[in-house]
């Protein structure tokens, strides 16, 4: 049984444009997480609006328990919303923000469950401050206790953490995400950040114009990416144009393993941790390297192989000098990307695509 | 950061704020309507005789030739001093300031009847220092009044978009190859453009509705003729036409304004972070600088102080504190509840303009402004003629004129409670609704907390304004009424000098508290 | 009055004041104004004189008060009127205001000109042929005065 179940949800601003929201479909289940990810202007947060009832859908359904919201007003919904900015009221203190959703409950009851939810955040002590006098981490701990004071069905999070600095933002991650697991609270999560989405979700959908592109665990959604731009989106990798025969496809890296049987022409993906550089021996080089980035942990080299660039991960130990020739050598299945060829991720900008534009022309 | 979203842009407003909204729309272009009922009630023979008649072609470019005559004197007086309140090294620039806003605290009558009793074979400076200088009067005279207390409106427009200018632009004109001077006029100035078009709708709506300066001038535009055809020659008809002709010369102001910002917006630079503005040495301009600023705060604050003491010394006045206590009332007892009015029917219109824009929303909006761009004159008969016709009860009553200056003045109240509206986010509305408040809740609970001093400063704003407000308590106050403005422009077209001082002395005093509270707001943003 | 250049003022107030400035030479007022500016300052450079004999300059007005046929408050009414008649209000018109009495029983105004010297230079014109508002009107717009 699902708990959230949004159905063919579309939206358009005005009439002579796209929809911001087109026949998106999904379902999130008890205690989920769910990560609604995508580049900004794709419609995901509009479609987080409809959920919340603060826009109207044109056609479309949200379901909540069994429960068709369409009809149901925004404070009847009963769901709690983490804002990007927090929308904490700044003329309320801490504790009466938290307090302010639990106007249904009597004073001893309320107080506490209010004070008891800060103890959960971590913010006891906290209770007399106002908004400004927190700080940025502080204020979207509040925001989040706000948010599920009067437990609601569901949690949505409009890119909650993108107001943070960088050192905070991960470490405030991990604490949402153990305290909703600790919580046992469903949510959505919307977000640009794809290691955002693929570290704090249990599932991910990833949006683009509008549209779902794909939908499934964090794992799978990455190593299994069914198009060019999922596979972009979600790190970096090499696409690359093959010719299937079966298990293997010739590619301009040679042949390789692929992730499922195709015949004729197929597009690959190759993440740089599943291809690594090797010294070549006896003329056996593919190319040549032409930069390397070194990480700490790892190294990321730019192979150049027939005019085109690939990337290539390897551990810090293996050291390779720009110029020297090297071979590529994966270590997985390239993935089956399910597109057209021709159509290829090549609507995207050239810099984010060269490799294809390279191979088809 | 997200996209800025349409915010509930396909929910329509609650009725709750839609219905006062409209009704303060209605409202306003309702009295309107009466001036055109009673403008055609006349002969066709008449009509023609009245409305084809020279004189009004006279009275157009006179008041053409004033309105004109005022920005640009208004210009000269304002950008240099906020060059040098913004731009330059000199010192104390917070009392500069002050000192440049502070002629709003000064009735447009009493700065002209300063001017007035300066000169003449029997004024001050004859009885003083034995000069005699001719009194200032007509063009001349209307003139100088008018500049020397709307100027700070230009000049707080343009202080501010000096303040806004991004350094950068102007460095990299110098970097070009540019001088200073040719920076100033091919960056500097058309950046300028939209704050001086601000300023300028606002002291050209002065102008044209300015009463007491140029009927004490004896300068003949259409707001004097006005009064002349209601008060002396007692034909409603002509007055009414030529309150429809100043009316149309009012919106044709607006109206271009509109059309001119319109392509200098293209231009104007976005205003972000305050930035570190470069100031620029006097050096030996330095002299000529002070000389300006003594020049211009001795005629428009040094002035009206002088004279205004020279009455109050002159012969001490047997007022009764007791009757001064009944005027200075009777002038809060109008102006509050105008205050309250106009605070109340503001929020509602500034609340759904911003929150759900449409272009209801926006025609509401830009009626109240109607009612802030009529001139008084016209708009205190237009209030004549509804209430002699339509609501004969209300005539000569204190709720006609709390009405009048209510409309008069609500465009005034939108102004802060739209800025406060601008800073408060719409997802404070939105947490409130998630967290099981319905839209009402939400509203009291959240947006009114919010905006408190914006409503606030709205209505101080009003209050102040209707304190000191001449044309339509002279025609609206019930017989008997005397308020501080009519008491001051009564005594000063009786030559009661000494009588009419501390009045004048009361609304300047009073004003200034409003500049403050003004500058202060402004100081925030 | 146009060919001589003849200045508009708003009021009589205003005239008086022109005069002292030294704007212009002559006023037509009426009489009483000048008085209050005598009052407050005896040196102020204005003084009351008279045209010739018989001209209209020199018209001799009475301030009249009436009673409508509709009034619904002719008991009130009349008790007023009798009381702007009464020797007290008629001694205030005389000697606050500079006017001259209705009654022979108040002193007049030692400050004014003899009355009887007024009528004597005034013209013989019927008051009540004064009443023509329209016609005056009519002719100030022609004039472009108005």
């Amino acid at each position: 049984m699902n708990l959230l179940e949004v159905s063919g949800l579309t939206k358009r601003f005005s009439p002579e444009q796209d929809p911001v929201v087109d026949n998106v479909t999904f379902a999130v289940k008890p205690g989920e997480i769910f990560g609604l990810l995508g580049p900004s202007g794709c419609g995901k947060t509009t479609t987080l609006r409809m959920i919340a009832g603060f826009e109207m859908p044109d056609a479309g359904d949200v379901h909540l328990g069994g429960q068709c919201l369409l009809a149901v007003p925004t404070e009847r919904r009963r769901l709690g919303i983490v804002f990007q900015d927090y929308a904490l009221f700044p003329h309320l203190s801490v504790l009466k923000n938290v307090m302010f959703g639990l106007h249904r409950m009597k004073n001893p009851a309320r107080r506490n469950r209010a004070l008891e939810v800060l103890l959960l955040v971590g913010l006891s002590g906290y209770e007399d401050r106002m908004p400004d006098e927190l700080s940025g981490g502080q204020q979207q701990r509040v925001a989040l206790a706000r948010a599920i004071a009067a437990e609601p069905e569901l949690i949505l999070l409009d890119e909650p953490f993108s107001n943070l600095d960088a050192a905070l933002r991960e470490q405030t991650r991990s604490e949402v995400r153990s305290l909703l697991k600790k919580t046992g609270m469903s949510a959505i999560l919307v977000t640009h950040d794809q290691e955002e989405a693929l570290s704090v979700s249990d599932r991910i959908g990833v949006m683009r114009d509008g549209r779902i592109e794909q939908v499934g665990p964090s794992e799978e959604v990455y190593h299994r990416p069914h198009s060019c731009f999922v596979a972009q989106f979600l790190g970096r990798t090499n696409v690359l144009l093959g010719v299937g025969h079966g298990a293997y496809a010739d590619t301009p890296l040679g042949e390789l393993q692929i992730s499922e049987p195709r015949f004729g022409p197929v597009l690959l993906s190759l993440r740089p941790e599943h291809v690594e550089p090797a010294a070549s021996n006896n003329g056996d080089a593919q190319g040549v390297v032409t930069a390397r980035e070194f990480k700490g942990h790892d190294i990321t080299y730019k192979v150049k192989v027939g005019g085109t660039e690939y990337l290539a991960h390897t551990e810090y130990t293996r050291y390779f000098a720009p110029g020297e020739s090297v071979r590529l050598v994966a270590r997985e299945p390239a993935v089956v990307l399910h597109e057209d060829v021709h159509n290829g991720c090549c609507d995207e900008p050239e810099s984010l695509c060269p490799k294809i534009t390279a191979l088809v022309m | 950061m997200n996209p800025a979203f349409p915010t509930a842009a396909t929910r329509r407003p609650p009725w709750y704020l839609v219905v006062p909204a409209g009704v303060a729309a209605v409202g306003t272009v309702l009295p309107i309507l009466y001036l055109v009922f009673r403008a055609l009630d006349a002969d066709p023979q008449q009509l023609a005789a009245l409305v084809l008649r020279s004189r009004n072609l006279t009275l157009f470019g006179n008041t053409i030739a004033l309105t004109v005559g005022v920005l640009t004197a208004c210009a000269i007086l304002a950008l240099p001093l906020a060059w040098l309140t913004v731009c330059s090294d000199i010192k104390h620039k917070r009392l500069l300031t002050f000192m440049g806003v502070l002629p709003l605290a000064i009735p447009g009558y009493v700065m002209a009847y300063s001017l007035i009793s300066l000169g003449g074979n029997y004024g001050f400076l004859a009885r003083m220092f034995d000069w005699v200088v001719p009194r200032p009067r007509g063009y001349i005279g209307a003139l100088a009044a008018l500049t020397l207390y709307t100027y700070p409106y230009l000049f707080l427009n343009l202080r501010s978009a000096l303040l806004g200018l991004d350094p950068a632009l102007e460095e990299s004109s110098r970097s070009l190859g540019y001088t200073a001077t040719q920076t100033f006029l091919y960056v500097t100035l058309p950046h300028l453009k939209p704050a001086f078009l601000a300023g300028a709708v606002v002291i050209s709506l002065y102008v044209l509705g300015d009463f007491g300066a140029v009927a004490l001038m004896r300068y003949e535009v259409f707001s004097y003729a006005i009064y002349t055809q209601y008060s002396s020659a007692f034909n409603r008809v002509y007055a009414a036409w030529l309150s429809l002709m100043l009316l149309t010369m009012s919106l044709s102001v607006v109206l271009l304004e509109g059309r001119l910002l319109g392509r200098a917006k293209l231009a104007r630079v976005a205003t972000g972070v305050a930035r570190k503005t470069r100031t620029v040495r006097l050096g030996g301009w330095r002299p000529a600088a002070y000389l300006y600023l003594t020049l211009l705060f001795g005629a428009s604050l040094g002035l009206p102080t002088v004279i205004l003491s020279y009455w109050l010394t002159l012969s001490p006045p047997s007022i009764e504190p007791l009757h001064f206590a009944g005027v200075f009332m009777r002038s809060a007892a109008a102006s509050a509840p105008a205050a309250l009015v106009a605070g109340l029917f503001a929020l509602p219109i500034a609340y759904i303009r911003i929150r759900y824009p449409s272009r209801i929303s926006r025609s509401i909006e830009r009626l109240s402004y109607v009612g802030y761009a009529i001139p008084p004159l016209a708009l205190a008969l237009a209030m004549v003629f509804f209430s002699l016709r339509s609501a004969p009860w209300l005539y000569q009553t204190l709720p006609l004129l709390v009405l009048a200056y209510s409309i008069n003045f609500l465009a005034l109240a939108i102004g802060p409670i739209r800025s406060s509206l601008l800073q408060s986010s719409p997802r404070l509305e939105e947490a409130a609704r998630s967290l099981g408040r319905t839209r009402f809740e939400a509203f009291v609970f959240t947006v009114l907390p919010s905006l408190r001093r914006g409503i606030l400063a709205g209505m101080v704003l009003v209050f102040v304004i209707a304190m000191k407000e001449l044309p339509i308590t002279f025609l609206l106050a019930p017989t008997g009424y005397l308020t501080l403005s009519v008491s001051v422009f009564g005594r000063t077209s009786e030559a009661m000098l000494a009588e009419a001082a501390p009045y004048a002395a009361a609304i300047v005093l009073f004003s200034s508290l409003f500049v403050g509270l003004m500058l202060k707001y402004e100081g925030r943003h | 009055m146009r060919n001589n250049n003849a200045q508009v003022y708003r009021n009589n107030t205003a005239n008086i004041e022109a005069i002292g400035a030294g704007e212009i030479d002559y006023a037509i007022v009426n009489n009483y104004y000048l008085g209050r500016f005598l009052a407050t300052d005896p040196d102020f450079p204005a003084a009351q004189t008279t045209f010739e004999s018989g001209d209209i300059g020199n018209l001799v007005n009475v301030a009249s008060i009436g009673l409508l046929e509709t009034s619904q408050n002719t008991e009130a009414a009349l008790t007023f009127v009798r009381f702007l008649l009464d020797r007290t209000a008629q001694e205030y018109f005389t000697n606050e205001v500079n006017e001259y009495p209705v009654r022979e029983d108040v002193e007049p105004n030692p400050t004014l000109a003899r009355f009887e010297e007024l009528v004597e230079k005034s013209p013989q014109v019927d008051l009540d042929q004064l009443e023509d508002l329209e016609g005056t009107l009519q002719l100030l717009q022609e004039t472009d005065l108005l």
